[in-house]
C-alpha cells in the first residue's frame, strides 16, 4: 500500500461522518461560557479570522471567473424553416475506420438520430448525428477550419476539454436536406473520409428497440384514445429501466397527420424509481412548476387528471402518478392546443395492459 | 437555493444548476482544493472541473449530501492535479505533510496483494473510524480528508493545537495497528 492509496481511500468515507465533522464540537458553547480565551487561543482565533478574510478575498476573485473554460463559445445548429413532416432517411457511413465497430443506434423519434462507433478496445468513439433540425449545442471551440464535404461547405471545429481535444465536423447536405455532425477525440480518425462515405443504406435497427416491450411492461402501455381526426401514431420510442441505470425509464409517442408538423401531439411518460417509500405527487408537481416558471412567464393552472394532481403550463398538461418507491410523470403537449383540448386528451388516456 | 432544488436543475439539464452550485458551494470547493494545491489558479480550475464532472454525474446519480458529493469530486481532482504538480517540483501547502503523516499509518509488515482494492481499504478505514471517539474521528477527517492544518482544526473545535497533534498521532498509531491486523502493509 502506498500513502497516496491511503489518501484516496479516505476520500470515499461515508458522507454522514464528513458532515458531522463540519459541526463544531458539542462542547464549544460550554467552553465559551466557562472560560476566557487564553492568549494562545486568542492568537489562534485571530489567525483563523485572518484566514477567513483571505478566503473571502480569494472567493471574490473566483466568483468573477468564467464558469466555462475559454472564451469562444459556439452554438452549432442546423437550421430548418420547413414544417413539412419528414422521416429521417437511413443515412450512415459506408466506410468505417479500421478497428471500429457499430456500437449504438438511437431511434429516429426526435428530429435527430445518433449513431456511435467504438474502437475494439472501447477507448475511443465516433459519434454521428443526423439532424432534420436542431444542433450539436454549445461548444467552447479553440479552432475553426472551413472545409467541404460532398462539395458542401462545412466547418471543422476543435473543442478543447480538460481531458482531450475533440474534433467536430458539421455541414448541411442540400440533397437530403439534413444536417450532420461528427465528433471524435481520436486523432487517428480520418474524419473527412468518414463523412464523405455517408450514403443511404439498409435501415439500422435502434439498439433499444428489442427492449421496448419491456418498457411497456414496466411503465404501462398508456395511449391517448381521443385523438383529433387525421392524427395517428407516427413515431414511438421507449427505454426500460435497465438502460436508464435502473433509475429511469420512458415511453414517447408522437401523433401526427404525416403531412405537416403543425398538428403534432407529443405524449411522454417518464418513470422514476426512488428510494423513498412515500412520495408526494403534489411535491413533485410543485418542483415541476417551479422549474417551468424559471423559464416562462405564463402562469400554470392546477388541474386534476383522472384523480391525479396535475397542471396546465402553456401548451402542455402534466400530471403525476406516485406509489411506493416510484413516481411517473405524464405529459401531453402540442402547438395550438388549448387548455380544454389538453384536458380532453389527458382524460382519454387509457392503459392497455396489466403492467408491473 | 435548497440542495434538492439545485439537484432538480441538474436532472432538468438546466445549466442554472451550475450557477447555483457555484454561488452556494464555490468557496467551499475552492477552500478544499486550495488546501491541497496551495495555488489560486490551479484551485480555480479544479473548481471548474468539479462543476463539469458534477454535470456529467447528475443524473443518474442523486446525491444524498450534495455538499460532500462536491467535496469528494473536488478532492480527487485536486489530488490528481497535485500529483502532476509535485512531479514538476511545484506545490507546497499541507499535502506533503499529510502524505508523510499517512505513510506513518502503513504497517511495515503485512500481506502484499497485487492490485490493492481501494474499496476494501475504504471499508477497513471506515470500520476503524467507527470504533473511535467522535472527536478523534472528526479531527482525523478534517486533517486527512479536508487537508486542514492543525491550526485550522484547533480553531474549529476550540482545541489547543498541541492537543490536535496528539490526537492525530494517537489515531494514526491505532490505524496502523488496525491495518496491520487487517493484513494491509507496504
Amino acid at each position: 500500500m502506498k500513502k497516496e492509496e491511503l489518501f484516496l481511500a479516505i476520500g470515499d468515507i461515508d458522507s454522514a461522518w464528513l458532515e458531522r465533522s463540519e459541526m463544531p464540537s458539542h462542547r464549544k458553547e460550554e467552553l465559551i461560557m466557562k472560560r476566557k480565551p487564553t492568549r494562545l487561543l486568542r492568537n489562534v482565533l485571530i489567525a483563523a479570522a485572518i484566514m477567513t478574510i483571505l478566503a473571502v478575498s480569494v472567493y471574490a476573485g473566483v466568483n468573477q471567473s468564467n464558469i466555462r473554460r475559454g472564451s469562444n463559445i459556439v452554438d452549432i445548429v442546423v437550421e430548418t424553416e420547413s414544417n413539412e413532416y419528414r422521416e429521417v432517411p437511413p443515412l450512415y457511413p459506408q466506410r468505417i475506420p479500421e478497428g471500429y465497430k457499430l456500437y449504438f443506434v438511437s431511434d429516429t423519434f426526435s428530429l435527430q438520430q445518433t449513431i456511435i462507433y467504438r474502437d475494439i478496445e472501447e477507448k475511443q468513439e465516433i459519434e454521428l448525428r443526423i439532424m432534420v433540425s436542431g444542433g450539436v449545442g454549445e461548444r467552447d471551440v479553440s479552432n475553426t477550419e472551413d472545409v467541404t464535404v460532398k462539395g458542401y461547405p462545412a466547418k471543422l471545429y476543435t473543442w478543447h476539454t480538460w481531458f482531450n481535444d475533440i474534433r467536430i465536423l458539421t455541414w448541411k447536405d442540400e440533397e437530403w436536406n439534413v444536417g450532420f455532425s461528427i465528433e471524435t477525440a481520436d486523432p487517428e480518425v480520418d474524419i473527412l473520409d468518414f463523412a464523405e462515405s455517408i450514403d443511404i443504406g439498409e435501415p439500422l435497427v435502434p439498439t433499444y428497440s428489442a427492449e421496448w416491450g419491456q418498457a411497456l411492461n414496466e411503465i404501462g402501455d398508456y395511449r391517448i384514445t381521443a385523438l383529433p381526426d387525421g392524427l395517428e401514431e407516427a413515431r414511438f420510442s421507449a427505454c426500460p429501466l435497465k438502460y436508464g441505470n435502473d433509475w429511469q425509464s420512458y415511453i414517447r409517442r408522437l401523433y401526427s397527420d404525416k403531412i405537416t408538423t403543425d398538428r403534432d401531439i407529443l405524449f411522454s411518460i417518464d418513470h422514476f424509481v426512488s428510494e423513498n417509500e412515500e412520495i408526494d405527487p403534489n411535491e413533485k408537481l410543485s418542483c415541476y412548476i417551479q422549474l417551468y416558471m424559471t423559464n416562462h412567464d405564463d402562469p400554470c393552472e392546477l388541474v386534476t387528471v383522472q384523480g391525479m394532481p396535475g397542471a396546465i403550463a402553456g401548451e402542455k398538461i402534466v400530471w403525476y402518478l406516485c406509489g411506493d418507491g416510484f413516481y411517473t410523470r405524464f405529459e401531453i403537449s402540442g402547438k395550438g392546443l388549448t387548455p380544454e383540448d389538453l384536458r380532453m386528451l389527458a382524460e382519454s388516456v387509457v392503459c392497455m395492459n396489466d403492467h408491473s | 437555493m435548497e440542495d434538492s432544488k439545485i439537484i432538480d436543475l441538474y436532472f432538468a439539464r438546466n445549466e442554472q444548476a451550475i450557477t447555483e452550485t457555484d454561488q452556494k458551494y464555490g468557496r467551499y470547493c475552492f477552500t478544499l482544493a486550495n488546501a491541497i494545491l496551495n495555488s489560486q489558479q490551479d484551485s480555480e480550475e479544479t473548481v471548474n472541473d468539479t462543476y463539469w464532472k458534477t454535470w456529467d454525474s447528475i443524473p443518474p446519480k442523486r446525491p444524498v449530501v450534495f455538499k460532500l458529493f462536491l467535496a469528494k469530486i473536488t478532492r480527487n481532482l485536486a489530488f490528481t492535479r497535485w500529483r502532476e504538480a509535485s512531479a514538476q517540483k511545484r506545490g507546497g501547502g499541507q499535502m506533503e505533510a499529510v502524505l508523510e503523516e499517512l505513510e506513518g499509518c502503513i504497517p511495515a509488515t503485512g500481506s502484499v496483494e497485487d492490485g490493492l482494492n481501494l474499496q476494501d481499504l475504504t471499508a477497513a478505514i471506515q470500520r476503524f473510524l467507527s470504533t473511535q471517539e467522535e472527536q478523534s474521528r472528526n479531527v482525523f477527517l478534517r486533517r486527512y480528508f479536508f487537508v486542514e492544518s492543525t491550526a485550522e482544526i484547533a480553531a474549529r473545535y476550540h482545541m489547543k493545537p498541541d492537543t490536535v497533534l496528539r490526537t492525530l498521532s494517537r489515531t494514526r498509531s491505532k490505524l496502523k495497528e488496525y491495518l496491520r491486523k487487517e493484513g494491509y502493509g507496504l
